[in-house]
């Protein structure tokens, strides 16, 4: 796949391909949101290689560089090519993957997601969210059989309570639906079926958001005095998302952050209560690598270290890591590496480069071992830290801040030595 | 893709005051008028999506495009992008050509366009979703069609071939620049409102 242009189409392919047995329900009901999110996949298709061919060609559509109806085809074929057949009596509905109802059900909705997300984001700006504090959803698609957005509407204002909300009450079956961003309305399941703050709220919905002005916010009793929405976090900024296991299947739920291998991990949180964890997908931590040298301080997990390497990080500091602690990496720390080791020239020692950085999580996975930094590789951090020494000469320095609060092993330094100057470390 | 560029400008007392405010408040400005213009593009396409889009097609194109458009900060304006298939096309107008690339369904180079014939059921489809098309051609007028079997067995013409399609340009299908200029200068002020209102 190249690399995606635009900002919907980078979101699309950051999602991992998961092939599945499961229906919608049983994917609603035991996979976590945080594993569903970063997921592609469709109900009840087994075929990997026919969803990854699928997401690669709906993240062209989203650079403006395909067709639909082209897709469309190609999906079909494909299955043919596999020999895919609908079960008797299904042919044509939409269980039937090569039917149009699907295939154009699955377009649509991975479409309308992707440009959702680029639009929220774009709108996520303080002065954005001073003109338009508020959003209103209305229909902008017309549906034979609409839905009852009113009762939806005004049971989720009702079960968040008044004085929780600023959502109007809505009178008709057209609302009004307003507002403020970032209410909580916005993602509560009566509304939301997926708990995305951006449309689609639900499958093959007509419905969209539009901006609400300030003034007019005040005039509907939705904003009050200055209280302006403040930009929310982006889920693709580079850092972890992670939901509750709670009450899912166990078995099914590590079946399916096994498909993300070490960008996720099932651990127990507060309570004993089961959660997951997801890292991003690579293009974050390459994206903070190769942007580091623009400034900035942007932060990316590279993902989760695998639990033999935890316990030896542990054992380097004197204390136990969570198992939820993700390795990432920094755009100042990228430019300190750079800075200091980019360019050296000391004996027995290799430059490092971007391309080295980036290795950094493949590095780790590999031959090698990990103990306390020295004094030396600690430099004035005075925290916990512990170097990864590669048996093919790169030592990796990290700084480890494993408490319950936010844990996490960022990269601090990074050097290669030649085979002949190693050291018996 | 469509990219439209939008360079917010005036004269008089009321340039003056933008260009000031651009100077004051550049980034946010720029976010703002940005976002004001995006909203306009989209409420317009939406508008032609209810009168132009033809019940029975799956896909509405212009609600799609409507749903592509974003805005994001240039230096001293916005940049408003509709990565959308066609609409460029729409937009511009031009002469369409066969790409000359590989057919899904015949394995060979593609020479000719096929064009959807109305009401036949093949309109936001491809050759390549229906199972044994030939080609009905004319020796008089040089002509051709991709045809198919119904279930009766009666032949029906699905697709016209063409060497070439032409399509007129139709600045229409997006808003005209004073209402863009419209656009910015309102949230602008409401910008300007709500900013001196917090002092």
């Amino acid at each position: 796949m190249s690399d995606p242009a635009t900002t919907a189409a980078r979101y699309l392919a950051s999602k991992k391909v998961v092939a599945t047995v499961l229906s919608s329900r049983e994917i609603s009901e035991h996979i976590p949101r945080a594993l569903r999110d970063a997921s592609f996949f469709s109900a009840r298709t087994i075929y990997a290689g026919h969803l990854a061919e699928t997401q690669a060609e709906i993240t062209r559509l989203l650079d403006g560089r395909a067709g639909p109806a082209e897709i469309r085809t190609r999906m079909k074929m494909r299955l043919e090519a596999l020999g895919y057949s609908p079960a008797p009596g299904e042919e044509g509905s939409l269980t039937d993957l090569s039917s149009d109802l699907r295939t154009n059900l699955i377009i649509a909705m991975q479409e309308a997601e992707a440009r959702g997300y680029a639009v929220w984001r774009s709108q996520q700006d303080e002065a954005v969210l001073t003109v338009w504090p508020a959003q209103e959803l209305f229909r902008a698609q017309f549906r034979q059989k609409p839905r009852d957005w009113r009762a939806r509407w005004n049971e989720a204002r009702a079960d968040l309570g008044e004085g929780n909300t600023s959502a109007t009450y809505a009178e008709t079956k057209d609302g009004p639906f307003v507002a403020l961003r970032g209410d909580r309305i916005w993602r509560h399941p009566a509304v939301n079926r997926f708990g995305r703050p951006w449309p689609p709220f639900d499958y093959n919905s007509g419905m969209r958001l539009r901006g609400v002005k300030a003034s007019q916010a005040r005039e509907k009793n939705v904003l009050k005095g200055r209280a302006f929405p403040k930009p929310a976090r982006d889920p693709m900024d580079g850092s972890i998302s992670s939901s509750s296991a709670a009450g899912m299947d166990a078995g099914t739920v590590h079946a399916w952050a096994a498909a993300f291998g070490a960008r996720a991990r099932v651990y127990k949180g507060r309570g004993g209560i089961p959660r997951v964890a997801v890292a991003p997908d690579a293009g974050a931590a390459r994206q903070v690598i190769d942007g580091a040298s623009s400034g900035g301080d942007a932060t990316a997990a590279f993902g989760f270290p695998a639990a033999d390497a935890l316990e030896e990080i542990g054992a380097a500091i004197g204390k136990p890591v969570r198992p939820e602690t993700p390795l990432q990496v920094s755009a100042a720390d990228v430019r300190h590496i750079l800075k200091v080791h980019g360019a050296e020239t000391r004996a027995g020692q290799h430059p490092v480069t971007t391309e080295d950085i980036r290795r950094v999580p493949e590095i780790v996975a590999g031959p090698g071992r990990w103990r306390a930094s020295t004094p030396q590789e600690k430099g004035s951090y005075e925290g916990d830290a512990v170097t990864f020494v590669a048996d093919t000469g790169e030592r990796i320095s990290f700084r480890v801040t494993a408490g319950k609060n936010d844990p996490r092993i960022t990269l601090k330094t990074m050097w290669i030595e030649k085979q002949k100057d190693r050291p018996a470390d | 893709m469509l990219d439209i560029q939008v360079n917010l400008d005036g004269s008089g007392a009321i340039g003056l005051l933008r260009k000031l405010q651009w100077s004051f408040q550049g980034r946010a400005a720029s976010r703002v008028v940005g976002e004001a213009c995006a909203e306009l593009t989209r409420d317009h396409l939406r508008r032609i999506a209810s009168s132009r889009h033809r019940s029975g097609l799956a896909r509405n194109f212009y609600a799609c495009a409507a749903d592509a458009v974003v805005s994001e900060p240039v230096s001293h304006g916005a940049l408003i992008t509709i990565p959308h298939t066609g609409l460029a096309l729409r937009y511009y107008g031009g002469t369409v050509r066969p790409s000359g690339r590989v057919s899904l369904v015949t394995g060979r180079p593609i020479k000719r366009l096929a064009i959807p014939i109305k009401g036949r059921g093949a309109e936001g489809k491809t050759p390549g979703e229906f199972k044994g098309l030939f080609v009905v051609a004319s020796k008089r007028s040089g002509k051709a069609v991709l045809a198919g079997r119904g279930p009766s067995g009666l032949v029906r013409a699905l697709f016209t071939l063409v060497k070439s399609s032409t399509h007129k340009a139709d600045k229409s299908v997006l808003p005209t620049d004073d209402q863009y200029t419209a656009a910015g200068a309102d949230a602008l002020d409401e910008l300007l409102a709500e900013t001196i209102n917090g002092f």
